[in-house]
């Protein structure tokens, strides 16, 4: 099992290395975090901010021009197994209670490994639609958060998918 | 500071464009000769301030595109300036109620808090730019903190290129020409391949022109500047009168004396009055004015730290009331049960401004920006403070209340929640808003500013003050900074846990009770999910069984009601 997931990382890295596509309409810029702890790909001329605090590890705003500037937000956390930080099923069920529609989480296909994924509008007529996916690791998890207008619905998939995708966290 | 032709000929295209009503007795072509008819002081200095220039040799004034002043011009000018409905932007109809004037539909005109007379062309064209110029300080100033951080020799990164002309196209007269045009480009270009110093150093020669232009103001500086007290020459103007007239405060102190009424009677209203008490126990609450601020979805209230007053949207007051009479008890209450929260949050944002006098600053702009994040991050968590308490006593109270949703956002997620708002500031104010470690770096830049000229002009007393504004400016911001981390840290670690386990099974009965007052067959299953997923949060055993009774015993009675 090992070797296969080695030899994943080798395909991926060896297809990271081509020119990545554009995401979100943009040119894709490589982020590695600070501490070097997790790298993705993201827009380029999105803003970023890092580290604003509690379990919080970087959010992408954006898009930066357009009919609706900073519309989207990608954020990301990670939640260790310590006390204080919500335990996977725990968080879960407070993203489900606050929720007026919520679709439960399912299988989220990504290329390290496995995620979860479900969805979540805050009102019944809420024009935004939130998406999280969880993918564990070491020992507790990480949570990819995507607020995004209902209407933008294909592209914020689409910069999911390639976010995500080209995620890569050190830690196992 | 020198405007740049474009500036000069788009507000000439504007002061041109402004009809007058007076009638013409001279010849309305032939010049304007001010020594023949002299000019009031004040319209001079407006003119001059415009870019208009008197020629002391033949009497005339030549416009800012260069041509001669007419006499039908200046009647213009002078004239009371006619305003359509619709014609002021949303940033001039703020700066102008901001500032004490009044826009007086009926009449199509803007009305001086002086005189109460009609704006003239010229007054408002003065106000208008005056006011830009305000803007552009803002904008050049982040402009310059991100540029002044860019390796000088290599083109602008993707990303910082894209982060400057977000910002400079929020006021694009601001910035000198070469910069207009690499930011008009089309969207997705690539930066041109041009150093990032050439890009600073212009954007710092504005910048520093620019805050020439405000350390060396005096007229238009003195509204601004009444609390400042280490510019004792410009500290006589006095404040701005928050109310406009008689009217106005009427109904104004009739909902301040109902919201101080409906606050005090909890003990969270009772802390937060307490804030507004004199040493002799009298309320001193900043006053409350009703004013036509946009639809009513746009804002229901906002702090005016200028005028250190709450300003009012007459449109969700009308939406809030629905018909009830004016000035009825039923009226205020309606009223105050759907913005309660919302004015909590507004005189939150008053005590701030009394306890850390970090406003002033900003007033003085002994501080940068306008909008501090972590200021609408306490006042937001007191609003929901009161929020919870209002629940906790009777939960059918916060049933549709406008700002349930986001607290329930707030107590799943805290992080996600707090990065939300960032955005949306993001989204709305990009030039205004900011946290305060961005705003310390702003300020670390414009003392380098001052400094720098200190050292050009030693003598310069103008400056030296100045420089001692911005020092206190920095003390106030790095206090609030420690202060605020301080106090979201307490929030994270102890409230914020206590709010979710009183919270979650008074959730349960808000979606209970929301369901059987008003059963809609789509959306009661979802709400009862909602509802067993907030008992599944709680940790007591026996309270968990008893919300689970609950939510069945709904259940039961929905099925009941159904039956034929």
């Amino acid at each position: 099992m090992r070797a296969a997931y080695a030899a994943a990382w080798c395909l991926c890295a060896s297809l990271c290395a081509c020119k990545p596509s554009p995401i979100a309409g943009e040119p894709a810029a490589a982020y590695q975090s600070r501490g070097g702890l997790f790298s993705c790909l993201a827009p380029a001329r999105w803003r970023v901010v890092e580290r604003q605090g509690g379990f919080h590890l970087v959010s992408f705003f954006g898009p930066p021009d357009g009919p609706a500037p900073y519309s989207i937000s990608l954020s990301l956390y990670y939640y260790p197994k310590t006390p204080g930080s919500p335990r996977l099923e725990r968080y879960i069920l407070e993203q489900r209670a606050a929720a007026r529609r919520f679709e439960p989480p399912r299988r989220w296909p990504w290329p390290g490994g496995c995620a979860l994924r479900f969805d979540a509008w805050a009102q019944e007529r809420q024009a935004r639609h939130e998406t999280t996916i969880l993918i564990p690791r070491g020992g507790g998890y990480y949570a990819w958060a995507l607020s995004a207008p209902q209407s933008d619905g294909a592209a914020a998939e689409d910069l999911l998918r390639q976010v995500i995708d080209s995620f890569r966290p050190v830690t196992n | 500071m020198k405007l740049s032709r474009a500036a000069l000929a788009a507000l000439a295209a504007l002061l041109l464009a402004c009809p007058g009503r007076a009638n013409l007795s001279v010849v309305p072509t032939a010049p304007y000769d001010f020594k023949a008819a002299p000019l009031s002081a004040e319209a001079s200095s407006a003119l001059a301030f415009l870019g208009y220039r008197f020629d002391e040799a033949s009497g005339t004034i030549r416009r800012p595109d260069g041509g001669l002043l007419t006499r039908r011009q200046m009647q213009h000018l002078l004239s009371a300036c006619r305003v359509l409905p619709g014609s002021l932007s949303l940033d001039d109809r703020w700066s102008l109620l901001s500032g004490g004037y009044r826009i007086d539909e009926a009449k199509d005109a803007v009305l001086s808090p002086a005189t109460h007379a009609p704006m003239t062309c010229l007054e408002l064209a003065e106000f208008k730019l005056y006011s830009s110029r305000d803007l552009q300080q803002l904008v050049l100033e982040r402009l310059d903190a991100l540029l002044s951080n860019q390796d000088p020799d290599r083109p602008l990164p993707m990303e910082d290129f894209a982060k400057a002309r977000s910002i400079a196209r929020q006021a694009p007269l601001a910035l000198p020409p070469s910069l207009v045009r690499a930011f008009s480009g089309p969207l997705g270009v690539r930066p041109p391949p041009t150093p990032a110093g050439i890009w600073a150093s212009a954007v710092d020669r504005a910048y520093v022109a620019s805050t020439r232009f405000w350390d060396g103001a005096q007229k238009h500086l003195q509204g601004l500047t009444y609390v400042s007290p280490v510019l004792p020459e410009l500290s006589s103007a006095p404040a701005p009168r928050p109310y406009f007239d008689a009217a106005e405060r009427d109904a104004g102190q009739d909902l301040q004396r109902a919201a101080a009424a409906y606050f005090e009677r909890w003990p969270l209203g009772r802390e937060l009055l307490g804030h507004f008490r004199d040493p002799n126990g009298s309320l001193r609450l900043p006053p409350f004015t009703i004013l036509d601020l946009g639809p009513a979805d746009l804002v229901a209230a906002v702090y005016n730290a200028h005028s250190k007053s709450i300003m009012i949207n007459r449109s969700y007051l009308e939406k809030a009331s629905r018909g009830l009479p004016a000035g009825s008890q039923d009226r205020n209450t309606a009223i105050l049960k759907s913005m309660d929260v919302t004015l909590f949050h507004e005189l939150t944002h008053a005590w701030q401004d009394r306890r850390d006098g970090l406003m002033a600053d900003l007033d003085r702009g002994s501080a940068p920006m306008d909008i501090y994040l972590e200021y609408e991050v306490e006042a937001k968590l007191a609003g929901y403070r009161f929020l919870l308490a209002k629940m906790l006593a009777d939960p059918s109270s916060v049933i549709g209340h406008p700002n349930l949703a986001d607290y329930q956002k707030m107590l799943a997620d805290f992080g996600q929640w707090r990065i939300e708002l960032e955005r949306l500031y993001l989204q709305g104010f990009p030039h205004l808003a900011a946290d305060l470690a961005t705003a310390q770096s702003i300020q670390r830049r414009r003392l380098s500013v001052i400094k720098g000229l200190l050292e050009e002009n030693p003598d310069d007393g103008t400056l030296r003050r100045a420089l001692k504004r911005l020092e206190e400016g920095s003390a106030d911001l790095a206090r609030v900074s420690d202060d605020s981390n301080d106090r979201l840290g307490r929030f994270i670690l102890e409230e914020l846990p206590r709010m979710r386990r009183q919270s979650y099974p008074a959730l349960v009965e808000v979606l209970v009770r929301e369901v059987l007052a008003a059963p809609r067959a789509a959306l009661d299953a979802q709400r009862l999910k909602q509802a067993a997923a907030y008992a599944d949060l709680v940790d007591d055993p026996a309270l968990h069984r008893a919300l689970l009774r609950r939510i069945a015993q709904a259940k039961d009675a929905l099925s009941q009601a159904r039956l034929p």
